[in-house]
C-alpha cells in the first residue's frame, strides 16, 4: 500500500467518526411530517394540490 | 469573606459560560483521539473540570482556544494511557459509514503508542498545521515531522500485517 493511500485511509477514518450516517433522520423526519398531516397542522397548498390536465 | 466567595463562583460561572464555545470543539477532538464517544464525553468532562480550576487559564482568543486543545489533548491522552493495556475496543462496530473498515482502523491504532494515536488524529483528523501541533502537544515543532513520520510509518507496518 503506498504511503498516500495509508494517509487517505487515516483521514476518511476520522472523517467518518465525527459524521457518522444517520439513516433514521430522513425516516424520522418523514414520519414527523406525516404526523403534522394527520394533526392537519401543514396541508398543501391549494394551488399545488390541483391536479392539473 | 462572602464577597471574596461570590467574586470567585461569578468566576466560575464565567468560565463555565466561556468553555461551553468550545464544548462541540473540544469533543470532536477527544472523540478523533480515543476513537469512543462514550470515553469522550468522559474526557471533556474532565478537561473541563481542569480548565475550571486552571488558576492560570488564558483569557486573550487565541491562547484560550491553544490551552483548551491542549487540555483536552492532554486528558485524552491520560485517560488511553490509564486504560492500558486493558483498553478493549468497544465489541459492537461503531457507527459509521464503513463500520467494519473503521473498525479495523481503529484496532490497528491501538497498537500504536498513545502519542502516535494523538498525533495522528491532530494531523489526519484535525488537519492541524505541525505549529498547531507542537503547540497543542507541547513539543518541538521539529519534532512534529518525524513524530508523524513514525506514526505512519508504524500504522502502515500493522495494517499491512493485517491485509
Amino acid at each position: 500500500m503506498k504511503n498516500r493511500d495509508i494517509n487517505r485511509l487515516l483521514t476518511d477514518h476520522y472523517d467518518r467518526l465525527i459524521y457518522p450516517p444517520q439513516p433514521l433522520k430522513s425516516e424520522k423526519t418523514r414520519s414527523k411530517i406525516m404526523a403534522l398531516f394527520a394533526r392537519k397542522q401543514l396541508t398543501v397548498p391549494a394551488h399545488k394540490a390541483e391536479i392539473k390536465p | 469573606m462572602t464577597n471574596q466567595f461570590s467574586l470567585r463562583h461569578t468566576q466560575v460561572l464565567d468560565r463555565a459560560a466561556i468553555l461551553e464555545v468550545y464544548r462541540a470543539e473540544s469533543f470532536r477532538l477527544a472523540l478523533r483521539i480515543t476513537g469512543n464517544p462514550t470515553v469522550a464525553e468522559d474526557v471533556v468532562q474532565i478537561a473541563f473540570l481542569r480548565l475550571l480550576q486552571a488558576p492560570e487559564l488564558p483569557i486573550v482568543l487565541p491562547e484560550l482556544i491553544k490551552y483548551v486543545r491542549r487540555t483536552v489533548t492532554n486528558c485524552s491522552i491520560d485517560f488511553l494511557n490509564r486504560q492500558r493495556p486493558q483498553v478493549e475496543l468497544s465489541e459492537s462496530l461503531p457507527n459509521t459509514e464503513n463500520p467494519v473498515l473503521d473498525f479495523e482502523v481503529r484496532q490497528a491504532l491501538s497498537q500504536l503508542s498513545v502519542e502516535h494515536q494523538a498525533i495522528l488524529a491532530l494531523a489526519h483528523g484535525e488537519g492541524y498545521s505541525y505549529r498547531e501541533i507542537a503547540e497543542t502537544l507541547d513539543i518541538p515543532i521539529g519534532t512534529v515531522g518525524s513524530r508523524l513520520n513514525h506514526a505512519r510509518a508504524e500504522f502502515k507496518k500493522i495494517w499491512e500485517a493485517g491485509e
